[in-house]
């Protein structure tokens, strides 16, 4: 080797170690920043030169600047971030879902209100005529019926407000395959005209890749030209390449039934995230794929409900957490408005007459309406004030005929009839004749009949509410929604925590091979500062003695 | 195993651990300061149906106790009403006693008898008596009291002739009973739920305590004003009865009178006395049902509370374990965080 090529060596050195340090630097710089994984300057000896008898190396040079990655850590990582997003948005739902069924027993609440109702109907019992008493019952049957409202129109709004961010997150869904579509040109085209990886832009398709998963669950795969495809366990690609599909979500898709589908709780309607093929060809429907699969999207679904398109369906059939805990208000409210009211209405007080009399008595001699103890915002003259099919009893074909027009829930809107003290129906007309009136204002033979129903078990099938179908008494039936509403509350809890610890458990390991360690950082910083100073020492040797012949020969 | 470890990860398992350990204390301060640790369903699925029953069945007591104490207020107010009653037809008999003298004339006597009749009215006021919109003798008929002072036949007396210009003497008019086939429900009783299971009567049959008393007091006073009482069947005036002849049948005055001494003593014993044992009975039950409901409240409250209530000792003392977790998780936190190779260089 020549004195002038140590030189050479030498000089390539300095640049080495210098691309080396700044890779160092540009570690050390991303220690705190999210997504950035570590790389590593891979040095290398270069070739050799000389006779066979001497041959000597002329240096060092940097092979490639590597991501220092496990793909297979990666690709676990945003799976275990789809299950523990869908567990945590359940969670943050249910958490506000659970609040109208707190265990703290205060007015207001559906436990108290149905509680202090049927006590002020007892106490009523000791003295019917009395008008301080039939306040109480005015004031505790209106509560109920708020408390009622105000149950179903928290879980209602609720169930909107999950569909609205349904709505949000398939725009985001769209951009961000989008992105991953455009970074996959973008890296192939780095890739190729430099020759090595591009780096930061791999890393930004890891990050979106990453937000992708706390959306929706997928799978990926990598082709030769370093594309990244995305596609749904069912097959379906979102990415392709450099194009992505974009979905839609929509409340009236191709494949809806000719009616729509059923009003939401709010009644509103509940959108289905489809993907329209280009050409008119019916819409995919993509909700109940992405409902069982992982993700915020998941999650949302979950609780929302997805509309079926089996004939015949409710608002309360949507499967979704929500509903469930809907239809078993919907359910109470229905068990008030036809039992209850039919109860109150009293046996027929004449059978050879045609049609239903009732026998109650209000204080003024007066008998109820069909819907006259519990009724709804919706009866009015238009539907004969709910007694639809002229019965003159509130009954289930009356609620179904109702709902055929457009009432789709009456928990919703459910009223307490009696507007004044007078208007209560204590007593019942014991004179078998219809149109002949015998009553006596001391009678609380009606509100007796009453309180009997509350401890009598009823079938709650009866109303064909969602997945409503136990027999129990009314009380019980609300002890059930309160269990069901803490035991689905409970297990997103359980759920969120067990899927969180999971994240972190593959994010740690992720964390370990990717991450920045500052000592080590720091430890080859210094291994690669004395590098270079080596090498500069070497160009110094080199010029002494370069000198030192200069200075024989003159 | 671990081989490295990111500096990011030193940070995020820090603040993890940090915020884990702050909600835990926050969660157990805020069960100290409430006193439950069971608020929410999901706090305790598995329970949360009972303790909604529980407090259900708390709230149902508590009605209860309310009408409880409604009924033994009515019940007192009844017990005074019948125990003046009683101390009416003691005095009725007193003075019916002396009346029955043989040497008293017919004109002291005609004197006693207007006594006699204002003791009448006086117990048909009372049963008569209205208290919270109910007629206490009046069953379920709130709008019409029960006893009516009638004038007209068949309840009207023949003797003595009616008067002109009206209005007629006492000893003319009857204290009746409404009819129950007219004024509904006026022979019904009335009863309150005071548990799940049981009521007691709070309204009895005006007609069974007082017209025995009133009829009693009516025919002596009429005997003291100088007419016969005829009666039917049951005993009852029919409104007939001639006037006494005097002096021939002053002596049949006497006795009649001394049978109506008879009469006073049976009613007051047989309908009044009775219905004063009747109210003492039922304000025993109750009494022992209230208590029977304290101990079934102290019951139903142990055993909410023991799902609901935190135990406060146990409570305290985890919330300081946590803060000492806290402490060294912060100090071991930050001492990690200083130690850098920078340092060295």
């Amino acid at each position: 080797m020549s004195i002038i090529s140590l030189l050479e060596t030498s000089r390539h050195a300095l640049s080495v170690y210098t691309q080396a340090i700044r890779t160092v630097g540009d570690n050390v710089a991303n220690v705190n920043t999210e997504g950035y994984s570590r790389r590593r300057a891979d040095l290398v000896t270069t070739g050799v030169v000389g006779p066979q008898s001497a041959r000597t190396g002329t240096g060092v040079d940097i092979q490639s600047i590597t991501r220092i990655v496990d793909q297979f850590l990666n690709s676990e990582l945003v799976n275990r971030m789809s299950e523990r997003a869908r567990a945590e948005v359940r969670n943050e739902f249910m958490t506000r879902a659970e609040r109208p069924f707190a265990l703290d027993n205060q007015p207001g609440s559906l436990s108290y209100e149905l509680n202090a109702f049927f006590g002020s109907l007892q106490d009523l019992t000791a003295n019917p005529a009395d008008i301080p008493l039939r306040t109480q019952v005015l004031e505790s049957g209106g509560k109920l019926a708020e408390a009622i409202r105000q149950s179903y129109a928290e879980i209602a709004q609720l169930q909107r407000e999950a569909d609205n961010r349904l709505n949000v997150l398939v725009g985001e869904v769209n951009r961000l395959t989008g992105t991953i579509a455009d970074l996959n040109y973008q890296i192939t085209t780095n890739e190729y005209s430099a020759n090595q990886e591009a780096l930061t832009l791999r890393d930004a398709r890891e990050i979106a890749l990453r937000e992708l998963g706390e959306l929706i669950s997928f799978k990926t795969v990598e082709d030769a030209n370093g594309h990244v495809m995305v596609y749904l366990q069912n097959g379906f690609a979102l990415v392709s390449g450099i194009d992505n599909r974009e979905l839609e979500f929509n409340t009236d898709p191709s494949f809806a039934p000719a009616a729509g589908f059923p009003q939401a709780m709010d009644g509103g309607l509940l959108g289905s995230i489809v993907y329209a093929y280009p050409g008119g060809a019916e819409d995919l429907d993509l909700t109940e794929f992405l409902a069982n699969g992982g993700g915020e999207v998941a999650g949302l679904l979950s609780l929302r409900g997805v509309n079926s398109t089996a004939a015949g369906q409710t608002t309360f059939d949507a499967d979704g957490d929500l509903v469930r805990i809907g239809a078993r208000i919907e359910a109470l409210a229905r068990d008030l408005l036809v039992r209850f009211n039919t109860e109150y209405l009293g046996p027929d007080e004449d059978s050879t007459t045609a049609g239903f009399q009732p026998s109650a008595r209000n204080l003024d001699g007066n008998a109820p309406d069909a819907f006259g103890l519990f009724s709804f915002a919706e009866a009015d003259t238009g539907n004969n004030f709910g007694d639809i099919n002229s019965d003159g009893l509130p009954t289930t074909a009356d609620l179904t005929a109702l709902v055929a027009a457009g009432v789709f829930s009456f928990a919703r809107n459910i009223n307490f009839r009696p507007s004044t003290e007078r208007e209560i129906a204590a007593a019942r007309d014991i004179d078998p004749t219809d149109g002949t009136v015998s009553w006596a204002p001391g009678d609380a033979s009606n509100i007796e009949a009453l309180l009997t129903q509350r401890d009598a078990l009823f079938s709650y099938a009866t109303y064909n509410v969602g997945e409503v179908s136990e027999t129990a008494k009314i009380d019980d039936f609300l002890n059930v929604t309160y269990s069901t509403v803490g035991s689905i509350s409970r297990r997103t809890q359980d759920d969120h925590k067990f899927y969180a610890a999971r994240e972190e458990q593959v994010a740690e390991l992720q964390s370990n091979v990717s991450g920045v360690n500052l000592d080590e950082e720091l430890s080859k910083l210094i291994s690669f500062q004395r590098g270079y100073q080596a090498a500069a020492r070497l160009i110094g040797i080199a010029d002494e003695l370069i000198a030192d012949l200069l200075g024989t020969v003159g | 195993m671990v081989y490295r470890i990111a500096d990011t990860q030193v940070t995020s398992s820090f603040i993890g651990q940090m915020m884990e350990t702050k909600i835990a204390l926050e969660n157990k301060r805020k069960e100290i300061s409430t006193g439950y640790k069971v608020i929410d369903a999901s706090d305790d699925p598995g329970r949360a149906g009972t303790l909604s029953a529980l407090q259900h069945t708390i709230q149902r007591i508590d009605r209860h106790s309310q009408r409880i104490t409604f009924a033994t207020t009515l019940l007192s107010t009844q017990e005074n009403l019948v125990s003046n009653a009683n101390d009416i037809l003691i005095r009725a008999k007193e003075l019916a006693v002396q009346a029955a003298n043989g040497t008293l004339s017919t004109e002291a006597r005609a004197q006693i008898g207007d006594e006699i009749f204002e003791l009448r009215d006086t117990l048909a006021g009372l049963a008569n008596t209205k208290h919270q919109g109910m007629y206490l003798y009046g069953g379920l008929d709130d709008d019409d009291p029960p006893f009516d002072l009638n004038q007209t036949a068949p309840f009207f007396y023949t003797n003595p002739p009616d008067a002109a210009p009206a209005p007629n003497p006492a000893e003319k008019t009857h204290w009746v009973f409404d009819d129950p086939a007219v004024e509904l429900g006026q022979t019904d009783t009335r009863s309150v739920a005071i548990s799940d299971t049981e009521s007691v009567r709070i309204i009895s049959r005006g007609d069974e305590v007082f017209q025995g008393a009133i009829n009693a007091l009516e025919i002596l006073g009429r005997s003291l004003k100088g007419y016969r009482t005829g009666v039917d069947v049951n005993g009852d005036p029919d409104g007939t009865g001639d006037a006494y002849t005097f002096p021939d049948e002053y002596a049949l005055q006497t006795s009649d009178i001394q049978a109506a001494i008879d009469s006073l003593e049976s009613v007051r014993t047989d309908d009044i006395q009775a219905e004063l044992s009747s109210i003492g009975s039922r304000v025993n039950r109750l009494e022992q049902t209230q208590q029977i409901l304290e101990k079934l409240k102290i019951g139903t409250e142990d055993a909410r509370s023991a799902i609901q209530d935190t135990d406060l000792f146990a409570a305290a003392s985890e919330f300081s374990n946590l803060q000492t977790s806290l402490q060294a998780l912060l100090a071991a936190g930050t001492r990690i965080n200083s130690l850098t190779l920078l340092d060295y260089l």
